[in-house]
Order: structure tokens, then sequence, then C-alpha cells
């Protein structure tokens, strides 16, 4: 139990640094105001997080840093596809380049920004140096989703005589919510749009965001260790 | 044998992944759910009084991860009884499409008559043009999520190690998700603000100065989804298809092992292709004039 506590709160809080990567325009961005993802921070850090436990699933039977591998490569497959056709739409479908005002020059490309950024607008799709950051996000919140699921998988396979299916069916409704709370409650540090981890923001808001992750992680998974405790033992 | 019937099986599952992702994405167009609906509930508090279909009560990932849920769940009752499998899929689709029947309406009216305030009226033949759209729209959804789901469980080997109903769940919300990132750019971005200029993105200050003149009479969401079947909707598709192949695909040719290093590949790839697109849309936009 001790080892399914401490995966967990290492899980929970790796997946609530990761959301702070993603770069998030929220509803701005679906209409080239800002840059970034154009959904909610804790939405597309939920669907990131599902195609990771996916993968994770597949590798069940594996030892478990293999099916936390796993998880986050699969995480980062469907973060870096859909940024990139998400910047497919915002250049060939409204005629945007890609551009944020939140910083002057992407240091990866050199690309300069603001003469890019159209009038009224902070940003539209998701430049290089967000894009690398977007990476960064689905491999920490890939590799936390599926640590949390191969720890649950791997308690429940010991101690209960239940079947492979029923096992990785209650590990992934468990770590699932793991993703709809941390992710939540990252959103609400993050406040709006962040750009990644070479906006200002970032600096700002990583800090206290990391530390109440920490703090919800262990509040999280000693719950879930109760109810799972009780799912064994009671 | 069987890796070559696990290839096509795992190619068949991309091609209905394709087909959902393009359905997902114009079902939330014509039905107006997701990020750009901020922009409809605006319109009528700055004087754009519309005809357009206004239904939003959460974000598309939920919404879909409910719906498809219900499908995957009735599905996998309907299995237990021994019922064949087509008139299973079907059922649990249908029933699913009927909840998001129910979901439409409610949410139309009770939005619109929350706007009362600012004079927007309820139309009725809003109401009655729009819902079987979305209805069609929700169902071929919802039918390839459940066959996608299907296949993933009852059909793959080595299967998905999970129940119909927890497979229909992740897919409906990571469904959703890329609906919601991708699709709704084409929407917002473009088709609701087809009154202002072509390559830029809206300002702030323009925020509900949407375009509510079609060439003929008022615009309605059927025109978006005409518009958006056109590029937002397929590019979505395209997207989903591609994750649920590569995840899968990956992992059948190369092993668990190897298929780390491929997905890696893949991303590395996709990044690549990030920046050269990115490098070639600066050159030919330009800058902007201040």
């Amino acid at each position: 139990m001790w080892e399914l506590l401490i995966s967990l709160i290492i899980g929970s809080t790796l997946i609530g640094i990761g959301v702070h990567f993603i770069p998030v325009g929220g509803a701005p961005a679906a209409l080239s105001t800002s840059a970034g993802v154009p959904t909610g921070a804790p939405m597309i850090t939920i669907g990131m997080g599902i195609t990771g436990i996916l993968s994770a699933a597949l590798a069940i039977g594996q030892p478990n840093y293999i099916i936390a591998l796993s998880g986050a490569v699969g995480s980062m497959i469907m973060m870096s596809i859909t940024m990139f056709f998400s910047n497919v739409i915002h250049i060939y479908g409204v005629g945007v380049p890609l551009a944020s005002s939140n910083f002057e020059k992407d240091p990866l490309t050199g690309f300069e920004q603001d003469a890019f950024v159209s009038p009224g607008t902070t940003g539209h799709g998701i430049p290089t140096i967000s894009y690398v950051s977007g990476l960064i996000g689905s491999l920490l919140g890939g590799v936390g989703g599926s640590l949390a699921f191969a720890s649950i998988y791997s308690t429940f396979s010991t101690y209960l005589n239940y079947s492979t299916v029923i096992n990785g069916t209650l590990a992934t409704i468990f770590s699932l919510m793991l993703f709809f709370i941390v992710a939540v409650m990252a959103s609400y540090n993050i406040g709006g749009t962040i750009q990644g981890f070479y906006d200002e923001k970032f600096k700002q808001k990583i800090i206290s965001g990391t530390i109440s992750c920490f703090i919800i992680s262990v509040v999280l998974s000693l719950v879930y260790v109760f109810i799972i405790w009780g799912l064994i033992y009671g | 044998m069987d890796m070559l019937f696990n290839l096509v099986l795992v190619a068949l599952m991309g091609l209905i992944a394709i087909i959902a992702g393009i359905f997902e994405d114009l079902e939330s167009d014509v039905a107006s759910t997701s990020n750009p609906n901020s922009q409809v509930q605006l319109a009528p508090q700055v004087g754009n009084l519309h005809k357009l279909f206004n239904r939003a009560v959460s974000g598309e990932p939920v919404l879909m991860g409910t719906t498809a849920t219900i499908a995957g769940s009735i599905a996998y009752v309907l299995f237990t009884l021994n019922y064949p499998v087509v008139l299973v899929l079907l059922i649990s689709a249908l029933i699913a499409t009927l909840v998001q029947v129910i979901l439409s309406i409610t949410s139309y009216m009770g939005r619109i008559t929350s706007q009362a305030l600012y004079n927007q009226p309820l139309f009725l033949d809003v109401l009655i043009k729009h819902i079987p759209i979305s209805a069609a729209h929700a169902f071929i959804t919802l039918f390839s999520i459940t066959t996608l789901s299907y296949i993933m469980v009852y059909l793959l080997d080595p299967a998905v190690p999970l129940s119909l109903p927890v497979t229909a769940l992740l897919m409906g919300i990571s469904l959703g998700t890329i609906g919601s990132a991708i699709g709704d750019i084409h929407y917002g971005a473009e088709k609701l603000y087809q009154n202002h200029e072509f390559g830029s993105g809206i300002a702030v200050s323009n925020n509900g100065n949407i375009a509510t003149k079609s060439p003929l009479g008022s615009r309605n969401s059927i025109d978006v989804v005409r518009f958006c079947s056109k590029f937002g909707g397929p590019i979505s598709g395209l997207c989903f298809g591609l994750i649920i192949f590569l995840t899968f695909w990956i992992n059948l040719v190369f092993g668990i092992n190897y298929g780390l290093i491929a997905g890696l590949i893949i991303v590395l790839l996709f990044f690549i292709l990030n920046i050269i697109i990115e490098k070639n849309a600066r050159i030919n936009f330009g800058k902007y004039e201040k």
C-alpha cells in the first residue's frame, strides 16, 4: 500500500506540473484571439491523458516502467498530432501565421513574434517553443497518468482475484479521475491562457502550482488508498 | 495470418475513427456546442439577433464522453443477451442519439429564453430544422465510436483489456477533445466572422459581432455545417484517425519496446512538419501592418 500511495502522489503531481506546460488558449484561441490550444486546460489534459492510459492498457503485463513510458509516448503522439492539425487549420483555414505576443522571439526558430500578431489579438496558433512545451507537458502528464494506472492495476492484480479486464477497467476509471481533479485544480492556478514554459506567466505560476498540486495529490492519494484498501479488505 | 488480420482491423479502426472525427466536429458545429458558442451567446447582448442554433451545457469532450458511454453501456448489455452485432451497434447508437436530442432541445430552449432580456426570440423553425440534422450527425458519430470500441475490445488480438463502456468513454472524451481543439477554429475564427477580413485573428473589440446574414436571408447553423464540412470537419477526422491508427499500429508492428522508439520518431516527424508549415506561413503571409 505504501508503494501505491507514493506512486499515486508522484503520478498526480506530475500530471499537475504537466498541465502548466501545455500551451492553452481556451475559447479565445478558437477565434484566433489568443495563441495556444483552442480548448480549456482540463479538457486537453484529460484528452491527452486518456490516450496515454489507452496506450498504457495495451502494455499491461510488461514491467511498470514500460507501462509508464508507453503511456507517455501515447500522450505525446496525441498531443503532437493535435497541435499540428490545430496549426494547419489556423494557417490554411483562417489564414494567420503562428505567433504569440507573450514573448518577443521564439528561442528555437528565432522567429520574430509581435509583427506577425494581428492587431487587437494576443496571438494565434502554437509557435514552435509552445509546441515543445506542449510535448513536455504531455510527457509529464502521460508518465504521471500511466504511473498511477500501473500502480493501481498491479495492486488489484496482486490482491484481488478478478480478471484482467475488470482490473484494467477499475484502474482506468481510478486513474482517469485523477486527471479530472488535478487538471481542474491546475487550470485554476493558470487562470486563463498560458503559452508554455517560455511564457513569463509560467515562471510566476509554476512554484505555487507545483506546491498546490503536491498537496492535492497527497490528499487525493490518501482517499484513493482508503478506497482501494476497502475494496481489498472491506 | 493473425498479424495480417490485425493490420486490416487497425486500418479499419483508423478509417472508422476518421468518419467519427468528421461527424463529431460537424455535429458540434451544427448544434453550436463548443468554444465558439461563447460568441453566439454574446451576440444578442451586443445587439446582433440571430437564427443560429445555440446549445452548450458542458464542454464538447464531456458531452461526447457521456453519450458515448451511454451507447457503450447499452451495447454491452445487449451483447451479454446475445443479440446480433449489427443490431446491437445500431440500437445502442440510436438510444444514445435520443439522449442527445433531448439535451439539444432543452438546452436550446433554456439558452435562448435566458436571453429574453436582449430581445432574442426563440425560433421554433430553427429548433425543428436543426434537431434532425444534429441528431443525424450524432448518430453517425456514436455508431462509429461504438463500432470502434467493439473492434478494440472483442475483435483485436491482443484486445484492449478494458470493458466496452469504459473503452467507449475513453474514445468519446478523446474525440471530443480533438473536435474541440481543431475543428472549432474553422467555425469560430472563420465562419462566425465572415463579415471580417480574411487572414487575421478576431480582435477582442469585435467579440459578439458575428455574421448573422447569409446571401439569402438569415444565416443558420446549417450554412455553418456546410462550410465547415469542407475543411474543419475532415481535418478533425484525419487527426483522430491518425491518432487511433498510429497508437495501435506501432504496437502491432514494432512490439511494445520498439514501439516506444517508433512513437518518439513519429512525434519528432510531426514536430519537424510543424516548423515547416510555420516557416512557410510566415513567408507567404508576411507581417501585419499596424
